[in-house]
């Protein structure tokens, strides 16, 4: 089986990949529900989505709703391309390991 | 999610898995299906039975009604600037399609009722065959947004009420509020309060 090279190391994370697909898939969303749908816990989405800031692969913005600190994230273009560019190297690879 | 060496197949199966995820969040609660339709329904029958028992001032309903459309048509335009644009959750494409959407329908609803005014339209009862046409690509959008078939299905109905209207207004008289109410019937409050019993029962199965 060759390496995953081509594939970005950023994304190719469980937690890292599995966020980004559902940012991918809708506009914003709000931490507790990565957090459900991921099935992560609280201090490892925290560090997973600092990381994907920090490449600008999503935006983070705090705010307050009913009194309570909200947390919403949103992928960006660059964070989309990624996600682009990441998928299509893994067919690319699927398609050679066949 | 533990971290650790991903396959190819993973990646994929994870990928899979998010976005099939994501897509269980667009659902329809069917609150303002109900809450709109209610209101169309009655107002045609209070509508008719005013005719019916020749009560001065018959059409006032409409007046109201007019005026309840204005707000939800600047509510619907302005909510997210007015208001704190509060997230549940999550915010899909099809929500905010679906909102844009709910705008131009008020917005095209109020011009339309003006219209039907100053042109005397509405004098005819021809104008609910309008509002039907409008009612039912509005329920046909959403249907298809939501994959809702028998909001569909409602659209249709509308479409046919329209027709039927359109053919034979003359004839109809007031009975045109009747066909207006049961058009509402089928293709508003059946659909609204199956999908918000459908609502009701997915959100307590996953907690929230």
């Amino acid at each position: 089986m060759s390496d995953f090279k081509d594939l970005d190391p950023i994304l190719h994370s469980q937690l890292r990949l599995a966020v980004v697909s559902l940012l991918v898939s809708v506009k914003e969303a709000e931490f507790t529900f990565l957090k459900e749908k991921t099935n992560s816990t609280a201090g490892n989405l925290s560090v997973q989505l600092q990381k994907l800031k920090e490449v600008g692969y999503i935006d983070i913005t705090k705010q307050f709703k009913d009194n309570y600190p909200q947390t919403l994230c949103k992928i960006t273009k660059k964070g989309i391309k990624a996600f682009e560019e990441y998928v299509r190297n893994l067919r690319e690879y699927l398609d050679v390991n066949k | 999610m533990e971290k650790n060496k991903l396959t190819g197949e993973d990646s994929i199966k994870i990928i899979e898995q998010m976005i099939g995820r994501a897509k269980e969040e667009e659902k329809d609660s069917g609150l303002g299906w109900i809450v709109w339709g209610w209101m169309l329904f009655l107002a045609s029958i209070i509508n008719y039975i005013m005719i019916v028992i020749d009560a001065p001032n018959k059409y006032v309903i409409w007046n109201y009604f007019g005026v309840v459309g204005i707000f939800f048509m600047l509510y619907s335009i302005f909510k997210n600037k007015l208001f704190k644009t509060k997230v549940q959750g999550v915010k899909t494409y099809t929500n905010e399609m679906v909102e844009r959407m709910g705008a131009a329908f008020f917005i095209s609803l109020v011009i339309m009722v003006f219209g039907n005014a100053t042109t005397g339209v509405n004098r005819t009862g021809v104008n609910f065959g309008y509002l039907l046409l409008l009612y039912g690509f509005w329920m046909y959008i959403h249907a298809s947004a939501f994959r809702y078939k028998l909001l569909t299905a409602g659209a249709f109905v509308n479409w046919a009420g329209a027709i039927i209207i359109f053919v034979f207004y003359k004839d109809l008289g007031k009975n045109i509020l009747l066909i207006h109410a049961a058009c509402v019937a089928i293709g508003y409050l059946i659909p609204g309060h199956i999908a918000q019993q459908r609502f009701v029962r997915t959100s307590k199965a996953v907690g929230k």
